[in-house]
């Protein structure tokens, strides 16, 4: 029995199958209406009422109730009932009704669907795309295959996708998105947001916005936005404005309106965009109803829309509203239409490009989204929603808001993009230091709990046959803001003195690189907690909580009862097809009226252009060929070029690659994926990597896999002392099919890199001439500290203490790798001197950075781990002294160099930072290294306390 | 309702006995005079039915017997249920590789392995080295079945199978190994049950 496909049209599927034995049976009759109706709707037109409706009723055995067709088709199902009785009668003659039978022809008639998955326009979850392909793969190992079918299911569809991605991809979508996010602590705006709405500002003076104004509001912009006011004065009997605010927004009207030329820009496009944002908001039953006012026409002709022009803006706010009342769901908006009348101002005379397309409030928590009006038909399918995290888990004083929408550009020659599908949320996490568990536990309930209702919005997601039929996450999106990162309250693990001291005295670079070291957001995307996959770009904005006007403040204007702490970010997570370009991400210290700073970020994302019925029809003709794959009779084939891998030398942090050829030598699509040799293990050893490690290959089809070999200073410290054989056997499965096992050798070369200080004193000689753990000296033969290191004091010490930015700079790798080589061989430097018997400037430098590595390598630190705790304690040089170090040479070798080379004058005039003493600048590079932190504890040790540890010594 | 039983069988021995072939006759009643030498080991299934109606379902790893892949081998004779040590006639050196096969299955894999030992190329039995008593009296010794066969004539080859089959402990079935889907490239075709040896006929194995 066979039925029309619904998905690839035309087609038919097979239903049901009769097996026709001694115990089938069928009988004929007139209609009957209690039967399945096949017929196509379109017979029951009057012509057709007049025809003999026939109906055919099928039991596959005595047992089972029978099965009714309706036809009209007398002849057809004459022929039907012709061949049916002549199976029957040869069943009669075989008597073997109990045969299984052979069904496998079947199988050409079952060709599986195909996934909605693939042709569905909702992306894939953003966690489990953006894991490497075979991570997802079913357990396996050598000899205990996985799921084989299960396997090949998700490496077609994987195959598929990017094949018909490639095959429909015509050229790129570009879309710029502004983000902000601002805590504004239940103020409302009162002063011009313009640094802010107009991002890209740079705190270290890199403006193109002109220096903030004075205090004004977008209130005080004229009569049309005082009218707004009014209005809402008139139509809301309790207004949420404190008077005094207002009072002292209308109060500025004057200075403001006489002020810049900036500030007549902003008036007059705050007017134009008043009427645009009524009308448009989507928030529809929020929508605060305020008198349009003519446009200004000379607004319009100075706004002029560039390219470089974000496309869209996001803007997220936290505590928008304070009040008691405001705990509980509100639903006044009277705070978000002066946000976003401001927020328009604040885009100037640009601000008439856009309107506001969506928004999302939860009492404190409101998400803005605006677009450029030309592009406003681009953006389709949009959904919000919200939830509460707070008190109770319900209330919404903390929790998060989201919108997600679908863009597609304009289409161009006939084509018409798949749309790109990008989500924000806007979260306010919960507050205070100690907090952090809580912090994480409230981002996992979000993103569990924000999803985007499916039936909302039916008409924008196209084919019914393709609706999800489940909750859509914010994770299936193209891109993922959180910009709700906006305060994400966390906070940096030091003690307040070291983060004040440090943003006082360091270069603000320097000092910003010290305290994000400690940063609690940064520990918990590291170590998985929370935020896993999320990426935040490089902060090189000072701190942005807690400000406050009164007389307890630092020098800086943090609020001294509070820790400086980033707590306002924004981060993304994207898909790997999706380009996305951060080309700011900025604090507005202009803006004070909040304890927070606002916040911005710019965007450039990208995609391919990828033509969605190219997309459809080429999803189709490539599952053709791989849909049936797994149902074979003849197992796979496929062929290596080599099973044997020589490496050769293997040197430390050096790559060394190789390739395989696989082809596919059989008739049928081959999946393969490498497999580990024991259930469990690694697949590859640590200093040994594969690419690709699972794939697809039609007949024929060959494809080069590359293995490379790189010892790092992780592997180092387990290879240097133990083996010089390096050798792995890497098994490729083939699904349903063959394992392939292949061999690679190599042969370390062991380094003085990556090992403990402890064992490099009982070398005796050369690290490349140390042929076995065994041959090392004892104990007590130890020598008082490792040749490597010393050489490379001793050769500082001689030809580098003059050179002022020493260690400062990074050093040339190829010449660290020649120094390297050296010490490992015992052989003498090869550098040439210059007629005066010094270095030029790249050798020296990259002495330095030879001995930096080499101290970073240490699987100890100089100065062993358990008695960090104790030397940051220390308070004066004679108890620093005091200290019982084990190698104690090393130590005092290395401290004595910085202290020299502290001496030397600093002739320099090109000294950028006059105010920080060199042993200071030393200490801030060397403390980090030589007592390195220790990941497993927590807190860590003040960074400060390890500085003035080894400032005792070199100062 | 006749019962089913899931095995795993590992096939060891010396490189170029037909270890291949016999999986290849066993499995598609074929033979090929030019065969490849197996990389790594080689997954097929096949179904042998016996009188009772019960039908054992092998999952046959075929591994490679080339010295440097003998590390390999532990993967795939683990957790194996029974195991065919495979040696040429015409070669006597490949049945003492065998003999170390089995003492390392002996001592390394699982107790309750059934292990049988299997000459095979015995359609060259014009150049034979191994005497059937030679290896008989090995097996017996050892405890383990024996058989000689010909992948190339197809002689002995499902009849040394279907006694595994019998041997095997039918009582309970075996755990389930890891896979978890439906593997077996070779489908679900059963033996052909005119080929299968009329009860009553010579056993051909010593057991």
């Amino acid at each position: 029995m066979f039925k029309s496909d619904a998905i690839a049209k035309g087609d038919l599927a097979l239903q049901q199958a009769f097996p026709i034995n001694v115990d089938f049976s069928m009988t004929m009759a007139q209609t009957r209406h209690n039967t399945i109706d096949l017929r196509p709707s379109d017979s029951h037109s009057g012509l057709n009422q007049s025809r003999t409706e026939l109906s055919l009723s099928i039991k596959a055995d005595s047992e089972s109730d029978p099965v009714s067709f309706l036809t009209y088709d007398v002849q057809g199902l004459r022929s039907v009932l012709a061949e049916c009785k002549r199976l029957k009668t040869q069943a009669e003659e075989r008597k073997q009704s109990d045969s299984p039978g052979d069904y496998s022809w079947m199988r050409y008639y079952t060709v599986k669907h195909i996934p909605v998955s693939l042709l569905s326009k909702i992306p894939p979850d953003l966690r489990t795309i953006n894991k490497p392909l075979h991570t997802l793969l079913s357990p396996a190992s050598a000899g205990l295959p996985g799921d084989d079918e299960f396997d090949i299911n998700l490496i077609r569809e994987e195959w598929v996708r990017s094949k018909a991605q490639d095959i429909a991809s015509r050229k790129q979508i570009n879309l710029r998105i502004r983000i902000g996010t601002f805590n504004v602590n239940g103020k409302l705006p009162s002063q011009d947001l313009s640094p802010w709405v107009q991002g890209g500002v740079d705190e270290s003076g890199h403006s193109t916005v002109l220096p903030p104004l004075q205090p004004i509001s977008p209130f005080s912009l004229g009569d049309g936005a005082k009218g707004i006011l009014d209005d809402a004065k008139e139509t809301r009997s309790e207004t949420e404005y404190d008077t005094t605010s207002v009072e002292s927004s209308t109060s500025t009207i004057n200075s403001a309106s006489k002020s810049t030329l900036q500030s007549k820009s902003i008036t007059s496009a705050s007017v134009r965009t008043t009427s645009a944002v009524s009308s448009s908001s989507l928030s529809s039953e929020n929508t605060l109803q305020v008198d349009t006012y003519a446009p200004n026409g000379e607004a319009q002709a100075h706004a002029e829309d560039t390219k470089s022009d974000p496309d869209l803006l996001a803007f997220g706010f936290q505590e928008l509203d304070l009040s008691t009342e405001a705990l509980l769901y509100s639903s006044k908006t009277t705070r978000e239409d002066a946000w976003s009348t401001a927020i328009l101002a604040g885009l100037g005379e640009k601000g008439a490009l856009y309107e506001k397309l969506a928004s999302k409030q939860l009492v404190g928590m409101l998400l803005m989204i605006f677009v450029k009006k030309r592009l406003r038909d681009c953006f389709r399918d949009i959904k919000v929603c919200a939830v509460g995290a707070g008190l109770l888990g319900i209330m919404g004083n903390k929790g998060g808001t989201a919108i997600r929408l679908t863009y597609v550009p304009p289409s161009d020659e006939g084509w018409l993009a798949r749309p790109v599908t990008v989500t924000f949320v806007d979260a306010h996490l919960a507050a205070f230091d100690e907090m952090m568990d809580r912090r994480n536990a409230d981002f996992h309930d979000l993103t569990r709990r924000l999803v985007f209702d499916v039936a909302a919005n039916p008409a924008d997601a196209g084919d019914v046959a393709l609706l999800p039929t489940l909750p859509i996450s914010i994770f299936e999106s193209d891109a993922l803001f959180w910009m709700g990162a906006s305060d994400l309250n966390y906070r940096i693990d030091l003690p307040d003195s070291d983060i004040r001291t440090l943003l006082k005295t360091e270069p603000r670079e320097r000092g910003i690189e010290t305290l994000l070291e400690f940063d609690q957001l940064r520990h918990c995307i590291r170590d998985g907690k929370s935020f896993a996959g999320f990426t935040e770009d490089r902060i090189t904005r000072l701190p942005t909580y807690r400000f406050s006007s009164g007389l307890l403040t630092d020098s800086l204007g943090y609020d001294m009862k509070r820790k400086p702490a980033w707590t306002d970010r924004i981060l993304y997570m994207k898909s790997a097809g999706t380009d996305l370009l951060q080309e700011s991400y900025a604090g507005h210290s202009e803006i004070t009226f909040s304890d927070h700073k606002p916040v911005s970020a710019d965007f450039e994302l990208t995609v391919p252009f990828v033509d969605d019925s190219q997309f459809q029809s080429a999803v189709r003709t490539h599952w053709h060929q791989v849909g049936d794959m797994e149902n074979n009779d003849q197992p796979p084939k496929v062929k290596l070029d080599s099973t044997l891998l020589e490496f050769g030398p293997v040197h430390y942090e050096r790559d060394a690659q190789k390739t395989i050829g696989l082809q596919n030598t059989g008739e049928i699509p081959c999946a393969y994926r490498f497999v580990p040799l024991d259930a469990g293990g690694p697949i590859h050893p640590p200093w040994l990597t594969i690419e690709p490690m699972a794939g697809l290959l039609l007949p024929s089809e060959a494809i080069n896999i590359s293995i490379t070999v790189n010892v790092t200073k992780e592997s180092a410290s387990k290879l240097n002392m133990w083996t010089r054989k390096l050798h792995c056997t890497l098994i490729l499965h083939t699904m349903f099919g063959k394992d392939h096992c292949i061999t690679a050798h190599g042969e370390y070369q062991p380094t003085c890199y990556g090992n403990r200080l402890s064992d490099l004193v009982r070398l005796p000689g050369p690290m490349r001439e140390l042929s076995d753990r065994e041959k090392l000296l004892s104990e007590e033969q130890a020598i008082n500290a490792p040749r490597e290191v010393m050489r490379l004091i001793n050769w500082l010490m001689t030809y580098a203490a003059e050179m002022q930015d020493l260690f400062l700079v990074p050093g040339d790798q190829d010449l660290v790798a020649n120094i390297r080589e050296c010490l490992d061989t015992g052989e003498e430097f090869t550098f040439k001197a210059e007629a005066d018997g010094r270095y030029d400037r790249k050798t020296t430098i990259a002495f330095g950075e030879a001995l930096l590595q080499f101290l970073k390598s240490l699987v100890e630190p100089v100065i062993p781990r358990h008695l960090h705790s104790k030397c940051v304690q220390i308070n004066d040089r004679d108890e620093a002294f005091e200290l019982r170090l084990k190698l104690l040479q090393v130590w005092i070798s290395l401290t004595a160099f910085l202290h020299f080379i502290c001496q030397q004058p600093s002739g320099s005039p090109q000294d950028s930072t006059p105010t920080v003493s060199r042993a200071q600048l030393l200490a801030s590079i060397f403390a980090p290294i030589l007592l390195s932190e220790d990941p497993s504890v927590y807190p860590p040790l003040s960074p400060l306390g390890r500085r003035n540890f080894l400032l005792f010594f070199i100062q | 309702m006749s019962k089913q039983f899931q095995f795993k069988l590992v096939l060891l021995g010396e490189s170029a006995v037909g270890k291949s072939s016999l999986v290849l006759r066993f499995v598609k009643d074929q033979f090929d005079d030019y065969r490849e030498s197996t990389i790594g080991a080689a997954f097929l299934t096949q179904t042998v039915t016996l009188e009772d109606q019960t039908t054992v379902k092998f999952e046959i790893w075929d591994t490679a017997g080339q010295e440097r892949y003998k590390s390999l081998a532990p993967m795939y004779y683990r957790n194996a249920n029974c195991a065919v040590v495979v040696y040429d006639i015409t070669q006597s050196a490949s049945l003492d590789k065998a003999k170390t096969w089995i003492r390392e299955l002996q001592r390394q894999a699982d107790p309750n392995i059934v292990i049988a030992l299997c000459g095979n190329k015995t359609d060259l039995s014009a150049r034979r080295q191994v005497t059937q008593e030679e290896a008989q009296k090995y097996a017996e010794e050892e405890g383990l079945m024996w058989g000689e066969t010909s992948a190339k004539s197809g002689e002995g080859v499902s009849e040394i199978f279907t006694a595994i089959a019998k041997k095997l402990p039918l009582t309970a079935p075996p755990p389930k190994t890891a896979a978890r889907g439906a593997p077996g490239a070779a489908g679900g075709r059963g033996v052909d049950l005119n080929r299968q040896p009329a009860p009553g006929q010579n056993e051909p194995c010593n057991c």
